[in-house]
This record gives C-alpha cells, structure tokens and sequence, in this order.
C-alpha cells in the first residue's frame, strides 16, 4: 500500500480537501503535544494551544514552502506559539505540576516505588530545564525532548548549527551547575 | 584507571548526557479525542470563513502579480520618461521669461514622449498581459 506523502496532502488541503488534513493531524499530533507540554508545563495549556498549532497550520498552509520539512515548519509554528504564551503568562511561577497517569508511560521494569522516583527525577529536570536562560532552554527543550537534530533545530529557532551546538553545550553545563554541586548527578539530587 | 584530568572530564560529561537522555525520553502522547477536536474547530472555522486558504492563494497571486507590473511599469518610467527640469509648480513661481522657457521645455519633453511612441498605453498593456497570464494559471 503506498503511504500518502505530506506534500501530497498539502497540496489536497491547497485544492479544497479539508478531510485530507486530519491525516496531517494524526502524523503530528504526539510530536506537537509533546513539545508544547515541555515549554507550557501543563497539560490543559498544552492541549489548547496544540489545538491552536494546528488551526494556525491549516490557516497557513498556503505559506508552506515546498521542499522543506513539514514537521520543522509545523514545530516552528508551535514553538512560536509556546513563546507568545510565554510571554503573556511571564509572572507565572514554574511549579512542579505531576504528569497525568495516562501521559506519562510508566516503565514496565521498574516497581512502583522505582517509578515514582523516576517520575519525580525527570519532573525535577524539566523544571531545572525550564528555569534556564531562553536560549539554553530551547535547545535543550528541541534536542533531548523532541529528539531534534542540529540542523532541525538551526531552521525552528534561526540559528546556525555551530550556534545550537554552542548553546547545547552551555545549557548543559548550565543545568549541571543548577541540578546540585554533586557532580551534576540528577541520581545524587534527587536523593538529597 | 583515569591518568589525566581531561578524561575524567569527558567521563563525567558523557554520564552526564546519558541521564539527561535516560530522563527526557518520555515522549508524551496527545489526550485522546484530541484529532477530533482539533479537526472540528478547523471545519467550524471554514464554515465562518468560507474556503480562507484557496481565497487566500488568489489573492497573494493576485498582488504578486500586480506587484511585478507595477515594477516593470516603474523601470519603463524611469527609462523613458525622464523626469522633467522644471514642475509646472515651479513654472509658477518663477517670472515670466523664465516661466516662458520651463514651459517651452515640458511641452518639448511631451512632445518627445509622443514621436517615441511609448505612452501609458505600453504600461497599461503590460498589466493586461500579466492579468491574463495569471488567469490562464501560467
């Protein structure tokens, strides 16, 4: 069976084809869920405003360029959108706000005090991640949480590779810092 | 056993980026239902505006269009249509001697523009022409 590329169902959305645009919906739903819930770090913000991506998607499906990557174009779109929210919500404090059982998938091999602790690691780390300079944040938000390669995320955030790489690099350096004077251990922090 | 500073430098940055890695591999899932509410609010939203994006298309074709005639038509002005030594507003303030030669100077400059044979028809014909290129699709 031959799979539907998504420049073909761009171009039935450009001729008419609203239907064909739940396809694009589907393929991307997870990936925009995902990466909006990092930035916003709640999931009824993240849930409106994935739904927000994706109407601004359709209503600017015109301005896609053929050739490029719809999945950058698409997380640009959210990123874009996760930093207007950002900005209006700027007094809001970052609080440790637990996963919904549902979204966080608990892993089979550890018992459930195991998981409990590593879900409260990983909260921990997010929240260090968010608590870092705008320019570290977002990189590391893209490359460890979207599994975005430099270049994907030169074109969503407008830098140079060498700049991302630059700023990969700092951020960790960064969070290690911020995660404990242990060494940087997430293990050790969180056993303090 | 780590000999130099570098190495074990390297060691802890490398067990570093594996708990990061090991830490931010979750990768969430959107609620479920979400496909379909999202895709409601798309059709509402073309319900209350009807066809937005193939309207959307036309009209940015539309301007680049004219955009590209008005371009054309402004280099063929600046060409041939030299701007003149004196504004008819200047022919009022200066006397009449010198009102006299400004005049002479426009009407020769019109007269010029006519024997050339290029007018504002050549500009007009070459919006036309793009207009049709544009209905045609081309």
């Amino acid at each position: 069976m031959d799979i539907i590329t998504d420049e073909e169902i761009i171009n039935q959305v450009i001729n008419g084809n609203i239907y064909a645009f739940s396809e694009i919906v589907i393929r991307y739903k997870d990936y925009v869920f995902n990466l909006v819930y990092r930035f916003v770090y709640n999931c009824n913000e993240a849930e409106d405003l994935s739904q927000e991506v994706f109407i601004n998607v359709y209503k600017n499906i015109d301005k896609f360029r053929k050739g490029s990557k719809i999945s950058t174009w698409i997380f640009k779109i959210s990123y874009n959108l996760c930093i207007d929210w950002l900005r209006k919500n700027k007094k809001r404090n970052v609080e440790l706000v637990a996963l919904n059982e549902e979204n966080e998938p608990a892993d089979k091999s550890c018992n459930i005090e195991e998981n409990f602790i590593k879900r409260q690691q990983s909260l921990e780390l997010h929240g260090a991640i968010l608590q870092l300079n705008k320019k570290y944040r977002d990189v590391l938000i893209l490359f460890y949480y979207q599994d975005l390669s430099y270049e994907d995320i030169g074109s969503i955030l407008d830098l140079s590779v060498k700049t991302v790489e630059t700023h990969l690099y700092r951020g960790r350096k960064l969070l290690k810092k911020n995660l404990g004077k242990h060494g940087g251990n997430i293990d050790e922090k969180q056993q303090i | 056993m780590k000999n130099s500073k570098f190495e074990r430098f390297k060691d802890e940055e490398s067990n570093f980026m594996e708990q990061l890695r090991t830490f931010t591999n979750i990768r969430l899932k959107a609620p479920e239902g979400f496909a379909e509410t999202a895709m409601n609010s798309i059709y509402r939203l073309r319900r209350t505006e009807p066809d937005t994006v193939k309207t959307r298309i036309y009209f940015s074709r539309l301007y680049k269009n004219l955009g590209v005639s008005l371009v054309l038509a402004s280099i063929i002005t600046v060409i041939f249509f030299p701007i003149p030594k004196f504004s008819f507003y200047q022919s009022f303030i200066l006397n009449d001697m010198q009102r006299g030669s400004a005049m002479q100077q426009t009407s020769g400059i019109m007269e010029n523009l006519a024997k050339m044979n290029i007018g504002i028809n050549s500009i007009f014909n070459s919006i036309n022409k793009s207009i049709t290129s544009f209905k045609e699709g081309t």
